[in-house]
Protein backbone atom coordinates (compact mmCIF):
# COMPACT_ATOMS: atom_id res chain seq x y z
CA UNK A 1 0.00 0.00 0.00
CA UNK A 2 3.10 2.24 0.21
CA UNK A 3 2.62 2.71 -3.51
CA UNK A 4 -0.15 5.25 -2.87
CA UNK A 5 2.29 7.63 -1.22
CA UNK A 6 4.33 7.93 -4.37
CA UNK A 7 1.31 8.65 -6.50
CA UNK A 8 1.58 11.92 -8.40
CA UNK A 9 -1.09 14.59 -8.19
CA UNK A 10 -1.83 14.04 -11.87
CA UNK A 11 -2.52 10.38 -11.20
CA UNK A 12 -4.87 11.26 -8.35
CA UNK A 13 -6.68 13.71 -10.62
CA UNK A 14 -7.05 11.01 -13.21
CA UNK A 15 -8.59 8.70 -10.61
CA UNK A 16 -11.02 11.41 -9.50
CA UNK A 17 -12.10 12.06 -13.04
CA UNK A 18 -12.42 8.43 -14.08
CA UNK A 19 -14.27 7.22 -11.00
CA UNK A 20 -18.00 6.88 -11.57
CA UNK A 21 -19.93 5.90 -8.44
CA UNK A 22 -22.94 4.51 -10.31
CA UNK A 23 -20.69 2.20 -12.37
CA UNK A 24 -19.17 0.48 -9.33
CA UNK A 25 -20.12 -3.02 -8.27
CA UNK A 26 -20.68 -1.93 -4.65
CA UNK A 27 -23.14 0.80 -5.61
CA UNK A 28 -25.14 -1.53 -7.86
CA UNK A 29 -25.16 -4.28 -5.22
CA UNK A 30 -26.40 -1.84 -2.57
CA UNK A 31 -29.20 -0.50 -4.76
CA UNK A 32 -30.24 -3.98 -5.97
CA UNK A 33 -30.28 -5.13 -2.35
CA UNK A 34 -32.41 -2.11 -1.37
CA UNK A 35 -34.88 -2.93 -4.15
CA UNK A 36 -35.14 -6.54 -2.96
CA UNK A 37 -35.84 -5.34 0.60
CA UNK A 38 -38.47 -2.87 -0.67
CA UNK A 39 -40.20 -5.54 -2.76
CA UNK A 40 -40.16 -7.91 0.20
CA UNK A 41 -42.08 -5.36 2.28
CA UNK A 42 -44.41 -4.61 -0.62
CA UNK A 43 -45.27 -8.23 -1.44
CA UNK A 44 -45.23 -9.81 2.02
CA UNK A 45 -46.08 -6.71 4.04
CA UNK A 46 -49.87 -7.14 3.83
CA UNK A 47 -49.45 -10.69 5.11
CA UNK A 48 -47.28 -9.68 8.04
CA UNK A 49 -48.91 -6.34 8.77
CA UNK A 50 -49.13 -6.68 12.53
CA UNK A 51 -45.90 -8.70 12.78
CA UNK A 52 -43.76 -6.41 10.61
CA UNK A 53 -41.46 -9.21 9.51
CA UNK A 54 -38.15 -8.00 8.03
CA UNK A 55 -35.98 -9.85 5.50
CA UNK A 56 -33.59 -10.86 8.29
CA UNK A 57 -36.43 -12.22 10.43
CA UNK A 58 -37.82 -14.07 7.42
CA UNK A 59 -34.39 -15.62 6.76
CA UNK A 60 -34.35 -16.97 10.32
CA UNK A 61 -37.96 -18.25 10.22
CA UNK A 62 -37.45 -19.87 6.83
CA UNK A 63 -34.16 -21.51 7.83
CA UNK A 64 -35.76 -22.90 11.00
CA UNK A 65 -38.68 -24.19 8.94
CA UNK A 66 -36.19 -26.01 6.70
CA UNK A 67 -34.14 -27.27 9.71
CA UNK A 68 -36.19 -27.45 12.91
CA UNK A 69 -34.14 -26.95 16.08
CA UNK A 70 -30.78 -25.37 15.29
CA UNK A 71 -27.87 -24.30 17.46
CA UNK A 72 -27.48 -20.52 17.38
CA UNK A 73 -24.04 -20.79 15.74
CA UNK A 74 -25.46 -23.00 12.97
CA UNK A 75 -28.29 -20.58 12.44
CA UNK A 76 -25.84 -17.67 12.15
CA UNK A 77 -23.91 -19.56 9.50
CA UNK A 78 -26.99 -20.65 7.55
CA UNK A 79 -28.39 -17.12 7.42
CA UNK A 80 -24.98 -15.42 7.02
CA UNK A 81 -25.60 -13.08 9.93
CA UNK A 82 -23.06 -12.04 12.51
CA UNK A 83 -23.92 -12.73 16.15
CA UNK A 84 -24.99 -9.18 17.16
CA UNK A 85 -27.34 -9.01 14.15
CA UNK A 86 -28.74 -12.48 14.77
CA UNK A 87 -29.21 -11.76 18.48
CA UNK A 88 -31.29 -8.69 17.64
CA UNK A 89 -33.43 -10.68 15.22
CA UNK A 90 -33.94 -13.53 17.69
CA UNK A 91 -34.94 -11.14 20.46
CA UNK A 92 -37.68 -9.63 18.29
CA UNK A 93 -38.94 -13.05 17.16
CA UNK A 94 -39.13 -14.26 20.78
CA UNK A 95 -41.13 -11.13 21.70
CA UNK A 96 -43.58 -11.91 18.88
CA UNK A 97 -43.89 -15.50 20.14
CA UNK A 98 -42.61 -16.99 16.88
CA UNK A 99 -39.54 -18.83 18.19
CA UNK A 100 -38.37 -20.58 21.37
CA UNK A 101 -34.81 -20.31 22.62
CA UNK A 102 -33.63 -23.18 24.79
CA UNK A 103 -30.49 -22.76 26.86
CA UNK A 104 -28.51 -25.94 27.57
CA UNK A 105 -28.51 -26.36 31.39
CA UNK A 106 -24.82 -27.32 31.48
CA UNK A 107 -23.58 -24.68 29.02
CA UNK A 108 -25.42 -21.36 28.94
CA UNK A 109 -23.61 -20.32 25.72
CA UNK A 110 -25.17 -23.19 23.83
CA UNK A 111 -28.64 -22.22 22.69
CA UNK A 112 -31.04 -24.16 20.51
CA UNK A 113 -33.63 -22.21 18.53
CA UNK A 114 -36.90 -23.63 17.23
CA UNK A 115 -40.19 -22.38 15.83
CA UNK A 116 -43.28 -22.17 18.03
CA UNK A 117 -46.62 -23.31 16.62
CA UNK A 118 -47.32 -19.67 15.62
CA UNK A 119 -43.84 -19.49 14.12
CA UNK A 120 -44.49 -22.57 12.00
CA UNK A 121 -47.76 -21.14 10.71
CA UNK A 122 -46.14 -17.79 9.91
CA UNK A 123 -43.08 -19.37 8.26
CA UNK A 124 -45.21 -21.66 6.15
CA UNK A 125 -47.53 -18.91 4.96
CA UNK A 126 -44.64 -16.52 4.16
CA UNK A 127 -42.69 -19.21 2.34
CA UNK A 128 -45.68 -19.98 0.14
CA UNK A 129 -45.67 -16.36 -1.12
CA UNK A 130 -41.97 -15.50 -0.95
CA UNK A 131 -41.18 -16.65 -4.50
CA UNK A 132 -43.23 -13.64 -5.64
CA UNK A 133 -40.57 -11.36 -4.16
CA UNK A 134 -37.83 -13.06 -6.20
CA UNK A 135 -40.01 -12.94 -9.34
CA UNK A 136 -40.63 -9.23 -8.89
CA UNK A 137 -36.93 -8.45 -8.32
CA UNK A 138 -35.97 -10.47 -11.42
CA UNK A 139 -38.78 -9.14 -13.59
CA UNK A 140 -36.55 -6.96 -15.83
CA UNK A 141 -34.42 -10.01 -16.74
CA UNK A 142 -35.01 -12.83 -19.23
CA UNK A 143 -35.00 -16.42 -17.84
CA UNK A 144 -31.46 -16.88 -19.18
CA UNK A 145 -30.28 -13.63 -17.59
CA UNK A 146 -31.82 -14.67 -14.27
CA UNK A 147 -29.76 -17.85 -14.08
CA UNK A 148 -26.69 -15.90 -15.21
CA UNK A 149 -27.17 -13.36 -12.42
CA UNK A 150 -27.62 -16.05 -9.75
CA UNK A 151 -24.52 -17.91 -10.96
CA UNK A 152 -22.40 -14.74 -11.04
CA UNK A 153 -23.54 -13.70 -7.56
CA UNK A 154 -22.62 -17.21 -6.36
CA UNK A 155 -19.14 -16.83 -7.86
CA UNK A 156 -18.72 -13.48 -6.15
CA UNK A 157 -19.93 -14.82 -2.77
CA UNK A 158 -17.92 -18.06 -2.97
CA UNK A 159 -14.75 -16.16 -3.79
CA UNK A 160 -14.92 -14.46 -0.43
CA UNK A 161 -16.06 -17.38 1.75
CA UNK A 162 -13.76 -17.80 4.66
CA UNK A 163 -11.67 -14.76 3.81
CA UNK B 1 -40.82 -44.32 1.54
CA UNK B 2 -40.53 -43.47 -2.15
CA UNK B 3 -40.73 -39.86 -3.16
CA UNK B 4 -43.20 -38.75 -5.83
CA UNK B 5 -41.62 -37.36 -9.01
CA UNK B 6 -40.33 -33.83 -8.38
CA UNK B 7 -42.36 -32.50 -11.29
CA UNK B 8 -45.57 -33.22 -9.40
CA UNK B 9 -44.83 -30.20 -7.13
CA UNK B 10 -43.79 -26.66 -7.80
CA UNK B 11 -40.11 -26.18 -6.97
CA UNK B 12 -39.70 -26.00 -3.20
CA UNK B 13 -38.72 -22.64 -1.80
CA UNK B 14 -35.05 -22.71 -0.80
CA UNK B 15 -33.86 -19.52 0.86
CA UNK B 16 -30.25 -19.90 -0.38
CA UNK B 17 -31.40 -19.93 -4.01
CA UNK B 18 -33.31 -16.64 -3.84
CA UNK B 19 -31.95 -13.56 -5.53
CA UNK B 20 -32.60 -11.38 -2.46
CA UNK B 21 -30.60 -13.69 -0.20
CA UNK B 22 -27.68 -13.74 -2.65
CA UNK B 23 -27.80 -9.96 -3.08
CA UNK B 24 -27.59 -9.46 0.68
CA UNK B 25 -24.61 -11.82 0.94
CA UNK B 26 -22.82 -10.23 -2.01
CA UNK B 27 -23.36 -6.76 -0.58
CA UNK B 28 -22.17 -7.96 2.86
CA UNK B 29 -18.96 -9.32 1.32
CA UNK B 30 -18.43 -6.02 -0.45
CA UNK B 31 -19.09 -4.07 2.76
CA UNK B 32 -16.50 -6.20 4.60
CA UNK B 33 -13.89 -5.44 1.94
CA UNK B 34 -14.87 -1.79 2.08
CA UNK B 35 -14.46 -1.68 5.88
CA UNK B 36 -11.03 -3.29 5.80
CA UNK B 37 -9.78 -1.04 2.97
CA UNK B 38 -11.38 2.29 3.89
CA UNK B 39 -11.86 2.00 7.62
CA UNK B 40 -12.83 5.58 8.46
CA UNK B 41 -15.98 5.88 6.30
CA UNK B 42 -18.90 3.63 5.36
CA UNK B 43 -20.03 2.86 1.78
CA UNK B 44 -23.02 5.19 2.13
CA UNK B 45 -20.88 8.03 3.56
CA UNK B 46 -18.44 7.54 0.69
CA UNK B 47 -21.31 7.69 -1.85
CA UNK B 48 -22.54 11.00 -0.41
CA UNK B 49 -19.05 12.55 -0.29
CA UNK B 50 -18.30 11.43 -3.86
CA UNK B 51 -21.58 12.80 -5.19
CA UNK B 52 -20.92 16.17 -3.55
CA UNK B 53 -17.42 16.38 -4.99
CA UNK B 54 -18.87 15.53 -8.39
CA UNK B 55 -21.85 17.93 -8.23
CA UNK B 56 -20.69 20.69 -5.87
CA UNK B 57 -23.61 21.69 -3.72
CA UNK B 58 -26.93 19.81 -3.70
CA UNK B 59 -30.15 20.03 -1.75
CA UNK B 60 -30.60 17.20 0.74
CA UNK B 61 -33.51 15.79 -1.31
CA UNK B 62 -31.66 15.90 -4.59
CA UNK B 63 -28.57 14.36 -3.00
CA UNK B 64 -30.67 11.48 -1.65
CA UNK B 65 -32.17 10.88 -5.09
CA UNK B 66 -28.78 10.88 -6.78
CA UNK B 67 -27.23 8.32 -4.43
CA UNK B 68 -30.40 6.17 -4.16
CA UNK B 69 -31.07 6.73 -0.45
CA UNK B 70 -34.40 7.54 1.16
CA UNK B 71 -34.81 10.82 3.06
CA UNK B 72 -34.20 9.30 6.52
CA UNK B 73 -31.05 7.47 5.43
CA UNK B 74 -29.47 10.43 3.66
CA UNK B 75 -30.28 12.68 6.61
CA UNK B 76 -28.55 10.26 8.98
CA UNK B 77 -25.48 10.08 6.73
CA UNK B 78 -25.29 13.89 6.43
CA UNK B 79 -25.65 14.34 10.21
CA UNK B 80 -22.72 12.02 10.85
CA UNK B 81 -20.54 13.65 8.16
CA UNK B 82 -21.42 17.08 9.56
CA UNK B 83 -20.28 16.04 13.04
CA UNK B 84 -16.93 15.12 11.53
CA UNK B 85 -16.78 18.46 9.66
CA UNK B 86 -16.63 16.71 6.28
CA UNK B 87 -19.77 18.42 4.93
CA UNK B 88 -21.57 21.66 5.71
CA UNK B 89 -25.19 22.69 5.24
CA UNK B 90 -26.66 26.11 4.50
CA UNK B 91 -30.18 27.32 3.69
CA UNK B 92 -30.62 27.28 -0.10
CA UNK B 93 -30.29 30.71 -1.74
CA UNK B 94 -33.31 29.98 -3.95
CA UNK B 95 -35.56 28.27 -1.41
CA UNK B 96 -35.00 28.99 2.27
CA UNK B 97 -36.95 25.92 3.35
CA UNK B 98 -34.29 23.78 1.70
CA UNK B 99 -30.87 22.84 2.98
CA UNK B 100 -27.97 22.77 0.55
CA UNK B 101 -25.16 20.37 1.38
CA UNK B 102 -21.55 20.77 0.25
CA UNK B 103 -18.07 19.49 1.14
CA UNK B 104 -15.77 21.24 3.60
CA UNK B 105 -12.02 21.49 2.89
CA UNK B 106 -11.53 18.38 5.05
CA UNK B 107 -14.23 16.59 3.04
CA UNK B 108 -12.55 17.51 -0.26
CA UNK B 109 -9.25 16.18 1.05
CA UNK B 110 -10.77 12.95 2.36
CA UNK B 111 -12.64 12.09 -0.83
CA UNK B 112 -9.56 12.71 -3.01
CA UNK B 113 -7.59 10.26 -0.89
CA UNK B 114 -10.45 7.76 -0.75
CA UNK B 115 -11.10 7.44 -4.50
CA UNK B 116 -8.01 5.33 -5.39
CA UNK B 117 -8.91 3.04 -2.47
CA UNK B 118 -12.52 2.84 -3.65
CA UNK B 119 -11.28 1.64 -7.04
CA UNK B 120 -9.24 -0.99 -5.24
CA UNK B 121 -12.37 -2.04 -3.29
CA UNK B 122 -14.28 -2.56 -6.56
CA UNK B 123 -11.38 -4.59 -7.94
CA UNK B 124 -11.18 -6.75 -4.79
CA UNK B 125 -14.95 -7.36 -4.71
CA UNK B 126 -14.91 -8.96 -8.17
CA UNK B 127 -11.39 -10.36 -8.02
CA UNK B 128 -12.42 -13.96 -8.72
CA UNK B 129 -14.51 -13.03 -11.75
CA UNK B 130 -13.07 -12.77 -15.23
CA UNK B 131 -13.29 -9.38 -16.94
CA UNK B 132 -16.14 -10.72 -19.04
CA UNK B 133 -18.06 -12.03 -16.01
CA UNK B 134 -17.56 -8.74 -14.21
CA UNK B 135 -18.95 -6.78 -17.15
CA UNK B 136 -21.87 -9.21 -17.37
CA UNK B 137 -22.68 -8.95 -13.67
CA UNK B 138 -22.54 -5.14 -13.77
CA UNK B 139 -24.88 -5.08 -16.79
CA UNK B 140 -27.37 -7.50 -15.17
CA UNK B 141 -27.42 -5.50 -11.93
CA UNK B 142 -27.92 -2.34 -13.94
CA UNK B 143 -30.97 -3.84 -15.63
CA UNK B 144 -32.31 -4.85 -12.24
CA UNK B 145 -31.99 -1.39 -10.69
CA UNK B 146 -32.88 0.79 -13.66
Amino acid sequence: MGKDDGQSAAETDLHCNSYDLQAQIGYRLRVANQIAVEFFAEVLGPQTADLKITTGQFAVLSTLWENPGMAQTELAQATSMDMPTLNGVLKRLVTRGLIDVMVAPDDKRFRVISLTEDGRITAKSLRSQAHKVSDKVMEPLSPEERSQLLALLDRLIQAHRGT
Amino acid sequence: MTHPPASAFPPAYVLDDQVGFKLRLAYQKHAEIFASTLADITPTQFAVLWKLQDQGSLSQNELGRQVAMDAATVKGVIDRLKKRDLVKTAPSSTDLRRLDVSLTAAGIELIAEAIPKALEISRLTTRRLTKREETQLLALLDKLIE
